[in-house]
């Protein structure tokens, strides 16, 4: 599938949207990452989607669907996904191994038996599984229309959830030891907080690829944790910033074709939050600036 | 008594330490120990205790050190004779090591870089766990050792290296009775010996029973000299006062 | 058996090798609750790898660690402004920091020809085992039939045991209390640095040849899997290597031979083989110890 089959198949406003969505789903949940300190969690799960994927493309073959079936590669990739993090909290009360070395277990795992598969596919000359590499690093121009759609749904559903469970998930996010005092069933909405997590990790699979997703998670959550403002301000910023970030990616990823669609995504984020940083950095060294997000969080600790 | 004995062990003027220059923790410390005095730190919680310790040893950020001598001179010349006894490590007890093992580390820098530890340097380590009453223990690891055992065996860290001078921040936290006591002789046995033990404890029952001196501190040096005087009652009543008034007016 | 030793001895003595640079170091990582600290490494020094080979050619060594190392100090240097500055936990700075480090590599490699100097990014994950074969000199000695990568590997293990061996005591004191021993002056100040620069000499070293995913997992699980069974730093070091080695040796095989032995035609990932089983030895070796301790009592 070369580039130009790709466009015409999704035209570009539509990819450009699908992105964005993509992009700012991404930004809203990784603010919550980002406060949970879920960060290299959420880079272990992005990876642990890899052999899920394969299974399913081979399920997928195997069923006469057509290994490149949206619907199917994502649930494959979710249960991966969610398996592995399941892993995590399992492993690190292993005496000795903590929550350092449970996500470097649960990571070679998982990502090991991806490589694994991913090789046993690819040695079988068929001519779906070329698309299963553009999921390493993401093609916006390999993402056909069926692949957009799914991606909206995803997104659509993931922004519901977080609006109806807005104020516990923050809740959770800002003080956990308060919201147990309120009563609030922290476990139950960590699970929750970890599934969106997942599906948005799950989502941007195709478009920013499964090694570089994890940047489109964290980066504008960041940037937009250091700019003043209140809870929903900050959402609402990591949401805009997302979706620029995505559409730059995009774009410039369109334009030179050789450039995968995830690292122009995560050169755009990453570039961003530095010169953010920087910028901040210089006004604070002049002068007070108002108190963020960010601050609050390094007074309590980070 | 000569003039070596008479020259402060440890002594410290217009020392701030706070993690920031702008809010220090510890303000305006002026300090000093004479040789073999055997001091306790009391002060309330969030009086900067372990601020000043670890700002002494380097270990925090340091406002203003003003003037801070080790046996006359700087720690980084004094290294060898000043032993410390964390608060709090984050130590992980799962650590493949034996009791003896952690003991030795105390001999390390004596040992040199590159060395192996000989068995002059076993034999010590022996000793100072025995002094602590883990002899029996030595070949432990250090996984199966109890709470109390676990605090005798930092303890014992810090007496292999046969210091001069010994900083301990809260060396009574979380012990059984028995290792407590065992702990305040070990300490006596030192001063008799000329070393000189300034300790944070949190203990205002005990201080008079372990220590001969105590200094009273809220951010900075509120009274110091023996304990029986300088604990009475009206000073005190001023710290603790002070810190809930202040606690008050910062609510 | 010409196709054993042409083929399967190097790809074995490079794994092997490969485990004995990074199993080693990575005791030191694991004891320090740095167990993705090798992560961070692989993926930042890819940027610093790719640019080297650009400017220097594909086989020049001091090109790639020169970029490499650059690469990498550089890394941690701005993630750790970013979390003084940012007031970022210290995850989401590594996290943000050498994700766009990767990206920029792989962009590098993408762009540039990854042909001009074969190395993709494909195999910057997976590693490149398959392609390490030995091919026998028309004259001269054997020694110059052996891949490159094998001997970068031999002397990241020799510096990997070197320091592990010399310093032994003072990285034991370091790793169980770090306060302590900088308090009390036992660890020299240039230890620490040392480390991590050796670290990531290794991780560079191993890149090549086995990738991204299997350097991670040597690092962290060989010594993971000894932790259960091991009272001692001794026994620690012993029981990582030889398990290892064994597992090493296991997924080799098994990513070689099984296709065929099931009628398939091509071998399988062998990084991700041998990765995948180090990982799955760890939780095993935890219940094995439980075993054994049920049958003492």
């Amino acid at each position: 599938m070369d580039a130009t089959e790709g466009i015409s198949r999704a035209n570009t406003v539509v990819a450009l949207t699908g992105c964005a969505l993509f992009g700012a789903v991404a930004g809203v949940v990784g603010t919550f990452v980002l406060a949970r300190r879920r960060a290299l969690l959420a880079d272990v799960a992005a990876h642990a989607s890899l052999p899920g994927v394969c299974l399913a493309f081979l399920a997928g073959e195997a069923l006469g669907l057509g290994g490149r079936t949206p619907w199917l590669l994502l649930a494959g990739g979710s249960l991966s996904a969610l398996l592995a993090t399941w892993c995590v909290p399992h492993l690190s009360r292993l005496r000795g191994v903590g929550p350092d070395g449970a996500l470097a277990v649960s990571l070679s795992f998982f990502f090991g038996l991806g490589a694994v598969l991913l090789s046993s596919i690819q040695s079988h000359e068929s001519g779906a599984q070329g698309g299963l590499n553009h999921l390493l690093f993401g093609s916006a121009a390999a993402t056909t229309r069926a692949d957009l759609l799914m991606l909206a749904v995803l997104a659509l559903v993931v922004l519901a959830v977080v609006a109806m469970l807005f104020k516990e998930l923050a809740a959770i996010a800002f003080d956990e030891m308060h919201a147990r005092v309120l009563g609030l069933p922290v476990r139950r909405l960590d699970l929750v907080l970890l599934a969106l997590l997942v599906a948005s990790v799950v989502a941007g699979m195709q478009v920013a690829g499964i090694v570089l997703v994890v940047a489109m998670i964290v980066a504008p959550a960041a940037t937009a944790r250091l700019l003043p403002g209140s809870l929903t301000t900050v959402i609402a910023l990591a949401a805009s910033i997302g979706a620029g970030c995505a559409v730059c990616g995009v774009l410039l990823s369109l334009r030179y074709e050789s450039l995968p669609t995830g690292s122009a995504m995560t050169l755009c984020a990453g570039a961003l939050f530095m010169l953010t940083t920087l910028v901040l950095a210089g006004r604070r060294w002049r002068g007070a600036t108002p108190s963020t997000p960010a601050d609050a969080a390094g007074r309590a600790g980070a | 008594m000569t003039a070596a004995d008479a020259a402060p062990v440890l002594e410290l003027s217009g020392f701030r330490a706070g993690y920031s220059a702008a809010e220090p923790v510890v303000e305006g410390v002026d300090l000093a120990l004479r040789r073999g005095s055997l001091t306790a730190l009391v002060g309330p919680n969030g009086a900067g205790k372990s601020t000043l310790l670890k700002g002494m040893l380097g270990l925090t950020p340091v406002a203003d050190a003003g003037r801070v001598r080790f046996f006359g001179t700087t720690l980084d010349a004094a290294r060898g004779r000043v032993a410390y006894l964390p608060q709090r490590s984050e130590i992980d007890w799962s650590f493949p090591l034996r009791a003896l093992d952690v003991a030795c580390m105390g001999l390390y820098s004596r040992i040199g870089l590159f060395r192996r530890p000989g068995r002059d340097a076993r034999l010590r380590a022996e000793r100072a766990l025995d002094l602590v009453g883990l002899a029996a223990s030595a070949r432990t690891p250090i996984d199966e050792l109890s709470g109390g055992q676990r605090q005798r065996l930092l303890v014992a860290r810090a007496l292999a290296q046969d210091a001069d001078l010994l900083l301990l921040d809260e060396p009574f936290a979380n012990v059984d009775e028995r290792s407590e006591r065992t702990i305040a002789e070990v300490l006596q046995q030192l001063r008799a010996q000329g070393t000189t033990i300034l300790a944070v404890h949190h203990d205002l029952a005990t201080v008079r029973a372990y220590f001969d001196d105590a200094v009273v501190f809220h951010r900075r040096v509120i009274a110091h000299g023996p304990a029986g005087r300088t604990l009475s009652e009206s000073t005190v009543a001023r710290v603790f006062g002070l810190s809930s008034a202040a606690g008050e007016a910062r609510a | 058996m010409r196709e054993f030793l042409l083929l399967d001895v190097p790809m074995l003595v490079a794994a092997l090798m490969a485990l004995l640079a990074c199993g080693t170091l990575g005791n030191w990582l694991v004891l320090r609750k740095e167990s993705m600290t090798g992560d961070a490494i692989a993926h930042a020094v890819l940027p610093g790898l790719v640019a080297g080979f650009l400017v220097a050619g594909r086989h020049s060594l001091v090109a790639m660690f020169t970029g490499a190392a650059c690469a990498g100090v550089a890394a941690i240097l701005l993630a750790g402004w970013i979390r003084r500055t940012a007031r970022l936990e210290a995850g989401a700075a590594l996290g943000i920091v050498f994700t766009t480090f990767f990206a920029l590599g792989v962009a590098l490699l993408e762009t540039q020809g990854a042909r001009q100097i074969d190395l993709d990014p494909n195999c910057v994950l997976f590693g490149a085992l398959e392609t390490l074969f030995y091919v026998p000199p028309e004259a001269g000695s054997w020694i110059a039939g052996v891949p490159r990568p094998l001997w970068t590997l031999a002397a990241a293990a020799a510096a990997s045991v070197t320091l592990s061996l010399l310093a032994s005591k003072e990285l034991t004191a370091l790793a169980f209390d770090a306060e302590h021993a900088r308090a009390t002056g036992i660890v020299p100040r240039w230890l620490e640095p040392a480390l991590l620069f050796t670290v990531s000499m290794v991780v560079v070293a191993s890149f090549e040849a086995v990738g991204s995913l299997l350097v991670v997992a040597l690092l962290a699980c060989p010594s993971l899997i000894a932790a259960p069974h091991a009272t001692r730093i001794g026994p620690r070091f012993a029981i990582s290597l030889g398990a290892g080695a064994a597992i090493t040796v296991v997924g080799h095989f098994l990513a070689a031979y099984a296709p065929r032995a099931l009628g398939a035609h091509a071998a399988l990932n062998a990084a991700g083989m041998i990765a995948l089983l180090l990982a799955a030895a760890v939780p095993l070796s935890f219940a094995l110890r439980a075993a054994l301790n049920r049958r003492q009592a």
